[in-house]
């Protein structure tokens, strides 16, 4: 179970220059639109053709530009969920999810004709189309149609199998049920699994390990939450969701001086020479609350904690809400210190803690685990 | 009225059936040679793609008089190649049936080969894709994906082929003549009775041809309609 694809292709703006193994578990390729991580995808399906490199699956060599292989598409025995799904518009539900199975052969023996039915059936039960057979694709939802494109391609038992953006096209209420079904069958499904997207959330909850791509590069890659946590550069942070990134200055190994907050703030690992800047997720800011009114607040048990590992005042400081923006569960509070010249943003869930108005001025702790130090 | 029924019982309906059984057999053989043309000039390269596009359009924009020039530069008996075939396989192409045939196809092959083309190319590219990855053969693959799919726009094309091919006059009356019986299509029988000043003849078959032409374009319009689930409308 393991799939090692080293190549390269020219595109129009960038080089794609992509190595990637995996062995046998779900693996994300994250990077915004046009990044060049569909064409990977593509690349190693075989319905692009890389301009050199190799791509091994499970010890089959599928491309070699050197020995000059390159199987055709048909032969890769590789699972490919289109973004729009690419079901046969012209054929049913039934047919769509049969039409790869009896892919070479033109007549049928009865008993082929027989297992073919059951394997049909059994892709039907599994991705829970019953009742639609015999619809057509313009007739489904749009899970409805993610299914039955799941149930195709698992039908022609694939030896991997890659999604492609699975949930963007989809409503978000959809999108919420369809990811758990997808969770579902990718936990069932023995072989490596390959998934884009620009979404961190869709991938954090499917994948086990996260590669970060940029312009064509991989920038970043490791356990998914090796990645979160430490995602080493800004552009791996930004596509990792972080959404407060400053540039900073070094003062000593566990010091930085944090000229656009006004702060000066310490991180849990040593500063190296090439940090430039530090992110800090929305999340990871926590009110210190006096300890009087401990009891009052669900979230001031992370407070308690953090105050009994450091010292209590380290990475301590005040700041003044400037703008409050309010989401269906959450605050986004805007903040600036008083030395500081931009806002930062704090997220935190509505009913944690009093609800606060702009003008509010609050003590925050932050852990220094949760400074990440980044590089350009 | 007792006129009418009078010229219609004088009639000689052969125009009818050489008319229909020519419109039939041209739109057959268009329809397989512009859905193969159309289907291999899709992976040509684009320059000798627009060069074979040319030539294979030609003889829709051409007036049908020059393409009877040249099938008769072919055909002729007093040519090389229209003799060799006369001499050896004793097939004659002018003045026979053949030559309706074969001057119907020429006019309205790029009909068909022009819609059948746009057609596939409006197809999904990733609908091929999911085809190939699912191991189903090209061959495979063009017959139950692209063409059900490009069912609209073939249809039309073959509708479009047939109307043509039904109407053809001026490379036919080069080719095959106007030989009563034989050759004597519809509008070729319209075209001789009007210069002998039989209104009322031509009248009829006018009459004929446009209650077939579209008597068929609106039942083959409400059969590619129906079973296309595809199809939508703004």
């Amino acid at each position: 179970m393991s799939l090692e694809v080293h190549i390269t292709k020219k595109l129009n703006h960038f080089i794609l220059q992509a190595d990637l193994s995996s062995d046998g578990n779900c693996t994300g390729i994250l990077g915004e639109s046009g990044c060049g991580k569909s064409m990977l995808l593509k690349c190693i399906a075989g319905i692009e053709t890389p301009d050199s490199g190799s791509i091994t699956l499970d010890g089959r060599v599928l491309f070699d530009s050197e020995k000059k292989i390159d199987l055709p598409p048909q032969k890769r025995n590789t699972g490919y969920l289109f973004q729009n799904y690419a079901l046969f518009p012209t054929m049913t539900v039934y047919e769509n999810i049969a039409s790869g199975i009896r892919a070479g052969k033109r007549f049928l023996s009865r008993s082929e004709r027989e297992q073919i039915k059951a394997a049909v059936k059994t892709q039907i039960e599994r991705c829970r189309l019953q009742g639609l057979e015999n619809q057509y694709p313009s007739s489904l939802s749009g899970g409805q149609q993610q299914r039955t494109a799941l149930a195709r391609m698992l039908a022609v038992n694939p030896s991997m199998i890659m999604l492609d953006e699975p949930f963007s096209a989809l409503d978000s209420h959809l999108k919420d049920a369809m990811q758990r079904e997808m969770h579902e069958i990718i936990r069932n499904y023995a072989g490596n699994v390959l998934i884009v997207s620009h979404s961190r959330d869709e991938l954090y909850r499917l994948c086990d390990s996260l590669y970060v791509m940029s312009q064509g590069r991989f920038i970043k890659n490791g356990a998914i939450k090796d990645v979160f946590r430490t995602p080493g550069s800004v552009k791996a942070a930004v596509l990792t969701g972080c959404k407060n990134i400053t540039p900073v200055q070094k003062i000593d190994d566990y010091l930085l001086e944090v000229p656009e907050w006004g702060l000066k703030l310490t991180p849990a690992l040593p500063v190296t020479d090439d940090i430039t800047h530090i992110g800090i997720r929305a999340h990871f800011f926590h009110p210190v609350i006096p300890s009087e009114h401990f009891s009052e607040h669900p979230d001031a048990v992370s407070e308690h904690s953090l105050t009994q590992t450091g010292s209590d005042t380290v990475n301590q400081f005040q700041a003044q809400i400037v703008q409050l923006e309010e989401q269906p569960f959450e605050y986004d509070y805007y903040l600036k210190t008083a030395g500081g010249t931009q806002t930062f943003v704090w997220k935190t869930h509505k009913g944690y803690g009093p609800e606060r108005k702009p003008g509010d001025r609050i003590t925050f702790q932050v852990a220094p685990e949760d400074v990440m130090l980044l590089s350009d | 009225m007792e006129d009418l029924l009078n010229l219609l019982s004088g009639l000689d309906w052969s125009p009818l059936f050489i008319s229909l059984k020519t419109g039939v057999v041209a739109t057959i053989i268009s329809f397989f040679l512009g859905i193969f043309t159309a289907a291999r000039l899709l992976h040509a390269r684009p320059r000798t793609r627009a060069i074979l596009d040319g030539i294979l359009t030609l003889p829709m924009i051409l007036p049908p008089t020059v393409a009877g020039f040249f099938l008769l530069l072919i055909f002729s008996l007093r040519r090389p190649f229209g003799s060799f075939l006369y001499d050896t396989f004793d097939i004659k192409v002018v003045q026979s049936w053949l030559g309706c045939i074969l001057a119907a196809t020429v006019i309205s092959f790029p009909l068909m080969y022009r819609n059948a083309r746009a057609a596939f190319e409006q197809v999904d590219i990733n609908l091929i894709y999911a085809g190939r990855t699912l191991g189903m053969s090209e061959t495979r693959i063009f017959w139950r994906v692209v063409l059900p799919a490009a069912g609209p726009g073939v249809a039309s094309g073959t509708i479009l082929t047939f109307a043509r091919a039904l109407g053809e006059y001026g490379a036919t009356s080069m080719l095959a003549g106007n030989i009563p019986g034989k050759t004597a299509t519809i509008s070729q029988r319209i075209a001789m009775v009007i210069q002998d000043g039989d209104y009322s003849t031509a009248g009829i078959w006018v009459a004929i041809i446009v209650i077939i032409s579209f008597v068929i374009i609106v039942l083959m319009n409400l059969l590619a309609g129906r079973g296309q689930h595809n199809i939508r409308t703004w």
